[in-house]
């Protein structure tokens, strides 16, 4: 599993307004990629699955969390199928 | 090979790899009981996940055993190399965007 976090200068509802912007979903998915929504509640969570070229992917989850100065955004990538052993 | 797509679309199904996923490895029956659906479902749902070959299924006695396909060693190190600095250009991407809409006074 890969895990990441930023912090962002906004409020929860505008940090997911960004989040959940079909610009910005358009640039995470590039060209090839395919996802599927699990859970959407807003403005703290976001789960999908997503995966290319009808390669095994992975399960992404986006948690939004408000903090002094802003939002903190984490983000956990869990691989499934082929790359779940080798990256659990 | 079977969409990936039409194996992931289904909730239930998802579920169920998630959990051989988890455990490493897994049986109908074992999953059965705890995802709280029969047996013949489950074995249903790891029978389309294995023609699109997300999962493997072996014969052990009586019942077929569903591991996570297994990747080629070199694939799964680029993954998990490749997936992290994906994920900081992706983020970054976030924070832009963010400003990007705030510039735009929206």
């Amino acid at each position: 599993m890969v895990a990441r976090d930023i912090t962002l200068p906004v409020e929860p509802d505008e940090a997911w307004d960004a989040l959940t912007d079909p610009e910005l979903l358009a640039q995470w998915l590039g060209e090839d990629r395919e996802a599927v929504l699990e859970e959407a509640e807003a403005p703290e969570r976001l789960v999908f699955w997503w995966w290319e070229d009808g390669e095994a992917g992975s399960r992404v989850e986006v948690t939004l969390q408000p903090v002094v100065g802003g939002t903190r955004v984490q983000v956990s990538d869990a691989p499934v199928g082929p790359f779940a052993l080798a990256a659990a | 090979m079977t969409d990936v797509f039409a194996a992931l679309g289904d909730p239930t199904r998802r579920t169920v790899l998630r959990e051989v996923s988890e455990r490493g490895s897994a049986t109908a029956t074992e999953l059965a009981a705890p995802l709280g659906i029969s047996r013949q479902a489950v074995a249903k749902h790891l029978g389309v996940l294995a023609d699109a070959h997300l999962v493997d299924g072996r014969r052990e006695g009586r019942e077929t055993r569903f591991r996570p396909t297994p990747a080629p060693l070199g694939d799964a190190i680029s993954w998990m190399t490749g997936i992290g600095g994906a994920w900081d250009e992706r983020l970054a991407a976030l924070e832009r965007h963010v400003e990007t809409r705030r510039a735009r006074g929206r």
